[in-house]
């Protein structure tokens, strides 16, 4: 096979017309068409072996998820606010399965954003704020990743930002910052419309003698809202036994959240080296090609044989010289990667995006 | 190289317009992501090959692109070697996770039931 297949000799010198000729070039070269070309075969390749990868790191995030979610619908079970008959367990099940969907779908979406982009995002919101009429403290909130992250929530749930009840939220999760709670963590676990009955709940638990910075209290919120919304009255709960037994769940989904997040980060750190490492070799390698195919097509300019290949190959040139330009490129750090894997507060936010 | 110079150099680009809308976008939306950036390579790379197949050029029966493609796909392969051992590796620290978590609950579900019956 010839170097220049189209203009191998005894063969027609003139440049291939395109689009409207490109049906019959396909029905007289039918079969060379129909063979899948070596960039092409190379891609196959390439994405065989990233879409292996893309679907091994999901499975283990599934199955890293599956550790903390089946660790806390047991401890709902075991303390006794998993719902009593057959009906409710469904609706409990089916109200947990959609806040996980829920949570899970804004993840990605904000996920998806670079820094930059989040960046804007959170200071759009807080310019939002400001124009509203957010002062204080709230205004500060709204600077940060939680206050973002509430803003958005509250509006797919049709709550815009200037009504009392989002300056409400606002306020409760200044108040669990206050305490020592992630308000962060609290937006993306319970949904910004329960920020006010998590703040209640983050109180009662102050109030029994509870220290709040330890892993896994969001769990405890979360168990509280709960047993309210089942109609227990979670003081007189907590009076009991039950506050030993929160303690020690709490203790426990501590654990495991914590253990989580560690195996969380080491997958990151081998998804991302895996993931440079061939992108690496798969660029040296269309470089190298890019740039051999270049010096032929020069070369077959200079002899002056083919005139039409001036402006092909100045094209050609100028696109390989923009891919080129793109490795030298260092990716933007994606915020909330950041703030999930090094557990960022509300207030180191602020400081970072500072 | 900012964002604002990626989305000029697609917008200079020889690509069709409905591409350069939609590269544009993601860049404008989520920046300058790996994805990101891995799509936009591949973009140009797609029509650099449209170029290159219409002027004939074809250099795959070369030995040194055997060679070179050789060293490619060993160099991915081992990577994602590397990759898949991680992987179970973390896969068998989280099966220990679970087993010690599922032990903790156990623990504390007896000793609910003991202070019940006490």
């Amino acid at each position: 096979m010839g170097l220049f297949k189209r203009f191998a000799r005894g063969e027609s010198n003139e440049a291939p017309k395109p689009e409207k000729d490109a049906e019959d070039l396909v029905s007289d070269e039918i079969m060379e068409v129909m063979e899948p070309t070596h960039a092409e075969r190379g891609r196959e390749y390439f994405d065989k072996v990233m879409g292996g990868a893309k679907e091994l790191w999901s499975k283990m995030t599934d199955k890293l998820s599956s550790v903390t979610g089946g660790a806390k619908e047991r401890l709902f079970s075991i303390l006794g606010f998993a719902v009593k008959d057959l009906k409710d367990t469904r609706k409990d099940a089916k109200a947990i399965y959609n806040y996980a969907t829920e949570s899970g779908r804004e993840a990605v979406d904000i996920g998806k954003m670079s820094l930059v982009a989040t960046k804007e995002a959170i200071k759009n919101t807080k310019d939002r704020a400001i124009e509203i009429g957010y002062t204080g403290a709230a205004l500060v909130f709204m600077g940060t990743e939680a206050g973002y992250r509430m803003a958005v929530d509250l509006k797919n749930k049709g709550i815009e930002l200037g009504t009392d009840a989002a300056k409400k939220t606002a306020d409760a999760a200044i108040s669990l910052r206050d305490m020592g709670v992630d308000a962060t963590e609290v937006v993306k676990r319970f949904g910004a419309d329960k920020l006010e009955k998590a703040n209640n709940a983050a109180k009662r638990l102050k109030e029994s003698g509870t220290n709040l910075a330890v892993d896994g209290i969001v769990f405890a919120l979360e168990s509280l809202v709960k047993a309210e919304e089942m109609g227990i009255d979670a003081k007189k709960w907590l009076e009991g036994k039950g506050r030993e037994y929160l303690n020690k769940g709490v203790e426990i989904y501590g654990r495991a959240e914590k253990g989580t997040k560690e195996l969380y980060r080491k997958g990151i750190e081998a998804k991302n080296k895996f993931w440079d490492r061939a992108t690496a070799a798969k660029d040296r390698f269309v470089n190298w090609v890019n740039k051999e195919k270049l010096r032929m097509a020069r070369e077959a300019q200079m002899e002056g044989k083919i005139e039409f290949l001036t402006e092909q190959v100045s094209r050609l040139t100028a696109l390989v010289e923009a891919r080129n330009r793109l490795d030298s490129v260092e990716p933007e750090t994606n915020l909330i990667s950041m703030f999930d894997e090094e557990e960022f507060s509300g207030a180191a936010a602020q400081e970072a995006l500072a | 190289m900012t964002r604002e110079e990626v989305i000029a150099l697609v917008q200079d680009s020889d690509l069709n317009e409905t591409v350069k809308t939609t590269l544009i976008k993601r860049v404008t939306e989520e920046g300058l992501t790996q994805d990101v950036l891995d799509t936009l390579k591949e973009a140009l790379q797609m029509e650099i090959d449209k170029g290159f197949d219409a002027l004939g050029i074809d250099i795959s029966d070369t030995p040194e692109y055997k060679e070179k493609e050789a060293t490619m796909v060993k160099e991915v392969d081992s990577a994602k070697a590397d990759f898949d051992t991680a992987m179970v590796d973390i896969d068998q620290q989280t099966k220990t996770l679970q087993q010690q978590t599922s032990k903790a609950l156990d623990e504390l579900e007896a000793e609910m039931i003991k202070d019940q019956i006490e």
